[in-house]
């Protein structure tokens, strides 16, 4: 019996030195330590072969379906509020008095707003990713059918007689003016890139649609945003308003008096090189102010302060008496309460000089916010009850709708939507996303150059080997997953080493995240972000005949004199399907004065339309620019033999690329199985 | 049964003996503990003020009260000392660094003691005094040291090392006395930083990474007044400290560290009387050493800030001065900076961009200043170079790391539009960019390329000293 003991104390002692000192944990040590680029990451295999899966039946047990409240809406009598749940395409309907859903009505994909109709009787919701807009009879708590509108519905809003409903195509940069009465979309109205808010004029007579994005310029050119002035009655545009210095601008608000309209927005530093968070030296955040008495002019002033960063402001709301207005800054979980007689008093007593030296300066927000009130993660829409008293706030990583006396600033209700209590590792990785505190002093979040996950169209100078040199253009996260290496130099070759410890030396500036953290961040990255589906382009996955001609170009062998196109220089041998990359990188002629010697990772090109500018250093505007201008060589594919309309057929057919996931033959896809088993 | 219960009543008194013998030898300081500098009364007074720091404390004692008892018995931590001061205390409140001599004509040099068990460890074997220590968030310490290579050189700088001593480096190189050092919650270490040369300097509180990157200025009194304390961030946001008048008389300042140079609040100036260190506890409880007038001791009191009341003393003792008082606390741990620095790399880079940058100040006061177009780069010992900046008014210039530099902007003529700047040093491989001179530390930069880094940087000295043609002690 002792015998048998000491054998199996001695086999227990054998097995703990096998797995300890086997080959086999030394293997696992170095695969750990080549995919994570450190040395000390717990060797656990979760990390990466359980919370980084996108399918499988492990998959559905680790992660949950969250609500996400995005957008909200309150009755005139504050007794139910009608919330956005973009990620359950949801219209959930609360009841305030007892904090409880009263319904959840199914609507379109990926929801964006919800508007009421004056009576109440209607519910408007834009769905974004679907591009119509449902319309939902709240008696009956019921879609009663859905308009069509433009690519990527967002912001809503109905016209003073209740006839038009006016929506804000985000992906299609335009508005659809919808007549209610024949249900259909009368008028598209061009607007700035990629906008978002909508702000109707107290007395009607105009409307004003604000973008979130840039436009295109060279690198170097001072950045600017459009706001569209439009003309109710005539359905026109008046003109755009040059916002100088400023993107991002999600939202829009008018005063009661309609003096002032106000959009949120980020001033950038990316003309600068990205040596130091500082002194505000990467992003600030603030308001612009168009002045609607004189010539529309637009004041701009930051809701930062010297050492405290506001990053991401999305919503703007102003309280009846004109007398405040609400911030909500996204990347930092807080509020900002803002005097606007204060605003005024300093725009009244300021020379246009001294307005635009204001428009950079960090103290000045101290003599106009008066108040920062902490929430929940990520605060997105705000919506004030109509008599003012009430201000509530989708908290979009929290599950929760929390209500705000905006009197006292204290919190006097938090309705929560009776989501997964549990939060998974993709959603925290999520909520590390979304928030700034993993920046210096707050500065911007990975959401703040990657809103909605992608990019924000900007080139930055990231000051890495010499100041002025190594221009990057912002690339996509939507569907990186499994397309790395990243970086344009591809020296990245794990997500885990892109944000590893460089990423916090030379960007975020501050302590680098957590192993855990960073598992976090990796299994959303890999697993949480998707792209819209392409429904400018290639709604059905039926090419149009223009597209299957451009497709026969981007596959062809021979150029149109019959020679044969090297296989290297073929544009289906660098971008193959499904992804339409090789994952390797390439030497396409693109090699810049200012860029270290280098060889550029191939991107993905789905739903490239979305992503421009293009080439690494961003210096085609469009993806016809890529070989009219700067491809004239021929060493980034064969195109100098095309006809216009020819290389008009091949970009056609390069936009209607679309994610596999859209693909009805995706398991099919050997290409497929190939970049998954890598 | 009875005896089975008296044998319970036995055990249970032993056990009771074994806690309280077993308790009264803990020596452990446990949390809420006053730790604090005892000085004799007749010790000379501008030793308690930080504007005479070289001439230091002379045997003083670190020693400990239980703030909860009253009990007026102070425990002496540094028998062992000739001389002992300035305690902070690690983040998890386990452990406390301190400057002291243990003979009287030794070497000031920073030690380490174990709060649990009181042991006391050395770190730093210098040849030269060593002062003011701090914990850093990595695990290394930061302090003031001499430094005495050249004349104009004899100052304080800060330098760090590991708890053991090991990985010694200067962090500051510019000729400022750097003194009373603490770690902001956004991991920077807030530092009291008095220029020595060409000429004095009244202290100003700075910032810097704790490579001593991107150092700039914090806070500098608007009053005339003297910071004479440490700056210690509250959970509020706030940094508070003491700051002395003309007339040596110690006021507890407050200042956000969202927007210190707007912020200024004195939270004791209802009260007659002088102040010389306070340490905040909660958001209405601060712990500070305070006397009525010069003729008595400092002694250790309660302040609230909300009512900017002075509230219980907690202990005073008539023959000694009680000063520099911290408390045994756990603390948030300040983030963990990552390093830029590449001691590799010999030179560091600096753009600037516009040195015709105007300030809210000038614009409202519409002041018109003459337009530069040059910069006269200054060093040590007189080395100077003159460059031309570009059409925008930027430059940029790679310059010898580690090495203090001033700058002068002139006309076409030569004439000098503005300056002397502070001296300004770079690490191994820092960047660092400015806005313009004598910029508004409030104002961002404009989203504007700076034409000057569209080219390579100027070398300033570098060249020189690589082509040998002119020696620069740097």
């Amino acid at each position: 019996m002792k015998k048998y003991s000491f054998l199996m104390i001695f086999g227990v002692i054998f097995i703990a030195i096998l797995i300890i000192y086997s080959p086999v944990r030394q293997l696992a040590r170095a695969h750990v330590n080549y995919e994570t680029a450190v040395k000390d990451h717990p060797l656990s295999c979760t990390s990466c072969h359980l919370y980084n899966q996108n399918d499988g039946f492990i998959t559905k047990f680790i992660n949950e379906d969250y609500y996400s409240p995005f957008n909200l809406v309150v009755s005139k009598d504050s007794k139910k509020v009608y919330v956005i749940a973009q990620d359950a395409d949801l219209l959930m309907i609360l009841d305030t008095e007892n904090n409880r859903v009263l319904n959840k009505i199914k609507v379109g994909e990926h929801p964006h707003s919800v508007i009421l109709s004056k009576n109440e009787q209607f519910a408007y919701v834009s769905n974004q990713w679907e591009d119509s807009v449902s319309v939902i009879d709240l008696k009956l708590s019921k879609e009663l059918f859905k308009l069509k509108t433009g690519n990527g519905p967002a912001e809503l809003s109905l016209s003073p007689d209740g006839n038009f409903l006016y929506v804000v195509n985000t992906f299609s940069s335009d508005l659809s003016v919808i007549d209610l009465t024949k249900k259909i979309e009368v008028k598209r109205l061009i607007t700035g890139s990629n906008p978002t808010g909508i702000a109707i004029e107290p007395n009607g007579k105009n409307l004003l649609v604000s973008a979130r994005r840039a436009n295109i310029d060279n690198y170097g050119e001072l950045i600017s945003s459009d706001i569209t002035l439009i003309d109710i009655n005539k359905q026109s545009v008046i003109k755009k308003i040059n916002v100088k210095s400023a993107y991002m601008l999600e939202n829009i608000a008018y005063t009661p008096s309609g003096d002032f309209a106000i959009t949120t927005l980020i001033r950038p530093k990316n003309n600068i090189p990205s040596i130091q968070v500082e002194q505000g030296w990467m992003m600030n955040h603030g308001i612009g102010i168009i002045d609607q008495k004189g010539e529309g002019n637009v004041v701009q002033f930051l809701i930062d302060e010297p050492n405290s960063f506001y990053s991401d402001p999305f919503d703007i709301v102003i309280t009846p008496d004109g007398k405040k207005a609400f911030v909500s800054s996204s990347g930092v979980d807080v509020i900002s309460v803002i005097s606007i007689d204060s605003v005024r008093a300093i725009i009244s007593k300021a020379s246009p000089e001294l307005l635009k030296k204001y428009s950079n300066n960090l103290g000045i927000s101290s003599k106009y916010v008066v108040k920062r009130i902490k929430t929940g993660a990520n605060p997105k829409g705000l919506a004030l009850s109509a008599d003012g008293k009430k201000l509530f706030i989708a908290e979009q990583l929290q599950d929760r709708i929390l209500v705000i006396n905006t009197a006292t600033y204290e919190i006097i209700n938090s309705i929560d939507l009776q989501g997964p209590k549990k939060i998974t590792v993709a959603r925290r990785g999520r909520i590390l996303f979304n928030n700034a505190s993993h920046t210096f002093q707050n500065q911007y979040a990975c959401y703040t150059c990657h809103p909605d996950t992608h990019e924000d169209g900007l080139i930055y100078n990231m000051g890495g080997a010499g100041m002025g040199r190594n221009l990057t253009n912002t690339m996509t996260l939507r569907d990186i997953s499994e397309t790395g290496p990243y970086k344009w130099t591809g020296t990245n070759h794990s997500i885990y080493k892109q944000d590893g410890i460089r990423f916090s030396t030379f960007l975020t500036r501050t302590e680098a995240f957590s192993h855990s953290d960073l598992d976090a961040l990796v299994a959303y990255i890999r697993t949480g972000i998707k792209n819209p589906p392409n429904l400018i382009y290639n709604p059905t996955g039926e090419h149009t005949d223009s597209q299957l001609r451009g497709k026969a170009i981007f596959e062809r062998s021979k150029n149109n004199f019959g020679t044969l196109i090297p296989k290297n220089n073929r544009c289906v041998t660098c971008h193959p399907a499904p992804y339409f990359t090789n994952l390797k990188l390439a030497d396409v002629s693109t090699l810049g004065t200012s860029d270290d010697s280098t060889l550029f990772d191939t991107p993905h090109l789905i739903n490239i339309d979305a992503s421009p500018p293009y080439l690494h250093d961003g210096r085609a505007k469009t993806l016809e620019e890529i070989w009219t201008v700067y491809g004239t060589d021929e060493k980034h594919g064969v195109v100098n033999d095309l006809s216009k309309i020819e290389l008009n057929e091949l970009v056609d057919y390069l936009k209607s690329i679309r994610a596999p996931k859209y693909n009805k033959d995706d398991s099919k896809n050997s290409q497929l199985t190939h970049y998954k088993s890598k | 049964m009875i005896p089975n219960r008296l044998n319970k009543f036995f055990i249970l008194i032993v056990c009771i003996g074994f806690v309280f013998v077993f308790s009264s030898c803990d020596n452990s300081l446990k949390e809420g503990t006053i730790i604090c500098t005892q000085l004799a009364e007749n010790h000379e007074s501008n030793s308690l003020n930080i504007q005479n720091y070289l001439n230091y404390f002379s045997n003083a004692k670190i020693v400990a009260f239980n703030a909860e008892k009253q009990s007026g018995f102070a425990q002496i931590l540094t028998e062992e000392f000739f001389s002992a001061c300035a305690p902070s205390i690690s983040f998890d409140g386990e452990s406390m660094v301190f400057s002291g001599q243990k003979n009287k004509n030794d070497v000031w040099q920073i030690w380490e003691m174990n709060l649990t068990n009181l042991k006391i460890n050395g770190i730093t074997n210098s040849s030269e005094n060593c002062f003011d220590p701090a914990y850093l968030p990595n695990g290394t310490v930061v302090f003031s040291k001499r430094k005495t290579t050249n004349v104009e050189d004899n100052f304080y700088a800060l330098f760090t090392c590991k708890l053991d001593g090991t990985d010694l480096m200067q962090i500051t190189y510019n000729p400022n006395q750097k003194f009373g050092s603490s770690i902001l919650r956004d991991g920077r270490i807030l530092t009291i930083s008095s220029q020595i040369y060409p000429e004095n300097q009244a202290p100003i509180f700075v910032v810097l990474r704790p490579d001593g990157t991107k150092e700039e200025l914090f806070y500098k009194s608007e009053f005339n007044a003297t910071i004479v304390s440490s700056g210690i961030e509250t959970s509020e946001e706030k940094i508070v400290f003491i700051e002395s008048d003309s007339e040596n008389k110690g006021s507890i300042v407050s200042i956000n560290y969202n927007r210190p140079f707007h912020s200024y609040e004195n939270l004791s100036s209802g009260i007659s009387g002088y102040f010389n260190s306070v340490y905040p506890i909660t958001h209405e409880k601060f712990i500070v050493t305070y006397r009525t007038s010069s003729k008595e001791t400092f002694a250790l009191y309660e302040f609230n800030p909300v009512t900017k009341l002075l509230g219980n003393k907690i202990y005073k003792d008539e023959k000694n001065n009680l000063v520099q008082a911290v408390v045994v606390l756990k603390k948030e741990r300040p983030k963990k900076l990552p390093s830029e620095i590449i001691l590799k790399n010999e030179t560091g880079l600096l753009v600037s961009q516009n040195i015709n940058f105007l300030d809210i100040k000038d614009i409202a006061n519409k002041q018109s200043i003459a337009i530069a177009e040059k910069v006269e780069i200054e060093g040590m010992k007189n080395y100077r170079e003159v460059i031309d900046v570009e059409e925008d008014g930027s430059f940029y210039i790679k310059v010898p790391a580690n090495t203090p530099f001033r700058i002068k902007t002139l006309d076409k003529n030569g004439n000098i539009v503005k300056g002397p700047s502070g001296w300004i040093y770079l690490r191994p491989n820092e960047r660092r960019g400015c806005i313009g001179c004598h910029e508004d530390k409030e104002q961002s930069p404009e989203n504007v390329q700076p034409l000057a880094v569209r080219k390579e940087p100027i070398s300033i000295f570098v060249q020189k000293k690589e082509n040998n043609q002119i020696k620069v002690d740097f």
